[in-house]
């Protein structure tokens, strides 16, 4: 993936389908996950450096995606709305995932972890990656992520 | 806290999936990942989804805010370039050998959800997002745009520093143009700017229903502010002319 050769309305073109599904899954939402897409890719054409060209396109744009959905989350006000809805839910559960309830509860559980751990649990939980493509995408240890997703149920416990 | 999304055991991520479909896997990932899927029904189902998703996307339309030729860098570090880059994107019609300090893009594209107009000058062939508050030299040629999330009724009216004001669209019907919901579609004609000096302000309405622009057009005339009613939301964007 050269880093400056297509156009970034080319990468929006050939990448934007699989950002704008991820944004979707984070936010639940298609309008703010639209906006994120767009955003990420505007950045993109303002500080083209942000892609350093150090692992592929697509594991970039994942780790990019998701930043900016937690900050999303983060701001515009849902973190408290979240919170207040969702505070009771937010706990481990054994059910089978993928029910959107479900999904709210582990939004409202991002909002409050700390940064690296919450890309990591969107990156498990919600993109079911192994840890080693987690590594990949975000440069670290496959250690360092089973660690890290080992502690996610103590965080979780004392969030609630 | 259970994985959100469960996919069968040793199956393919979307991650890997998306670089294949892309072509970023490498030719033994690439033998691998077609091997599994191969055997895998499930896989094969999510590779073609997502091949499908991918084609609709490539196949739509790219936002405004992205249609800018393919800039180069070259000979320049990495801070410089970046500079560079911004002083492109934000300072269209201001030039000067020192680049004035840029807000970081995050903080000016605008991502709220209500329906707004959005403008972009054109120079030298580039497009560049223009913001309230900004300055434009006169004559500039200036495209809008419209975003909404929802379906309903616009029209667009601009204000020059002597209070005259003039409805730019529709120019000729004395109802709101009906509009579908997109995001940074660009509206059927561009706005150049005369050679007075001032401030020059447009005011964008949007309303669930159609209503009359020739009432509204009268009321701004008159100076009196436009309260968004019921199902309607007024953007507004203040630019300074400057003289040349
Ligand atoms: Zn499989």
């Amino acid at each position: 993936m050269p880093a400056l050769t297509p156009t970034v309305a080319e990468l929006y073109r050939t990448y934007g389908a699989s950002a704008l599904r991820r944004a979707r899954s984070i936010l639940g939402d298609e309008a703010r996950a639209q906006d994120v897409v767009q955003d990420t890719f505007v950045s993109l054409l303002a500080r083209p450096e942000q892609f350093a060209g150090r692992s592929a396109f697509s594991t970039w744009l994942y780790s990019a995606v998701t930043h900016r959905c937690l900050n999303t989350l983060r701001d515009q006000g849902n973190r408290a709305r979240l919170l207040d809805r969702h505070a009771d839910a937010a706990a481990p559960s054994g059910g089978h995932g993928g029910a959107p309830e479900e999904l709210a509860a582990v939004r409202a559980l991002l909002v409050r972890l700390p940064a690296e751990l919450a890309q990591i649990a969107v990156h498990y939980y919600i993109d079911g990656m192994t840890h080693h493509e987690i590594a990949e995408v975000l440069g670290c240890s496959r250690r360092r992520i089973g660690t890290l997703l080992e502690s996610l149920p103590g965080h979780a416990q004392e969030i609630r | 806290m259970q994985r959100a999304f469960q996919r069968p055991s040793g199956c393919l991520s979307d991650l890997v999936i998306d670089r294949l479909i892309v072509g970023e896997l490498d030719d033994a990932a690439r033998v691998e990942v077609l091997g599994h899927a191969a055997a895998c029904t499930w896989c094969t189902a999510r590779i073609a989804e997502l091949r499908g998703e991918q084609q609709a996307f490539a196949a739509g339309p790219v936002p405004l805010a992205l249609h800018r030729p393919k800039r180069r860098i070259l000979g320049l570090s990495a801070a410089l370039a970046a500079a560079a880059a911004l002083a492109l994107v934000f300072l269209p019609d201001r030039s000067g050998p020192e680049p004035e300090p840029a807000p970081e893009l995050e903080d000016v594209v605008r991502t709220k959800g209500a329906a707004h107009v959005g403008l972009y000058v054109e120079r030298d062939g580039k497009l560049s997002p223009l913001l309230s508050g900004e300055h434009i030299v006169p004559g500039a040629r200036v495209q809008p745009t419209y975003t909404t999330t929802e379906p309903g009724h616009l029209a667009i009216f601009g204000i020059d520093g002597a209070g005259r004001v003039q409805r730019h669209y529709p120019a000729d019907a004395p109802a709101s143009a009906p509009v579908r919901p997109a995001r940074d579609e660009p509206l059927p004609f561009s706005l150049a700017f005369d050679a007075t000096p001032g401030r020059e302000r447009l005011v964008a309405v949007f309303c669930e229903q159609a209503f009359d622009t020739a009432a509204l057009e009268r009321r701004l005339a008159d100076d009196v502010a436009v309260e968004p009613g019921p199902g309607c939301t007024v953007d507004r964007i203040d630019l300074h002319k400057d003289e040349r």
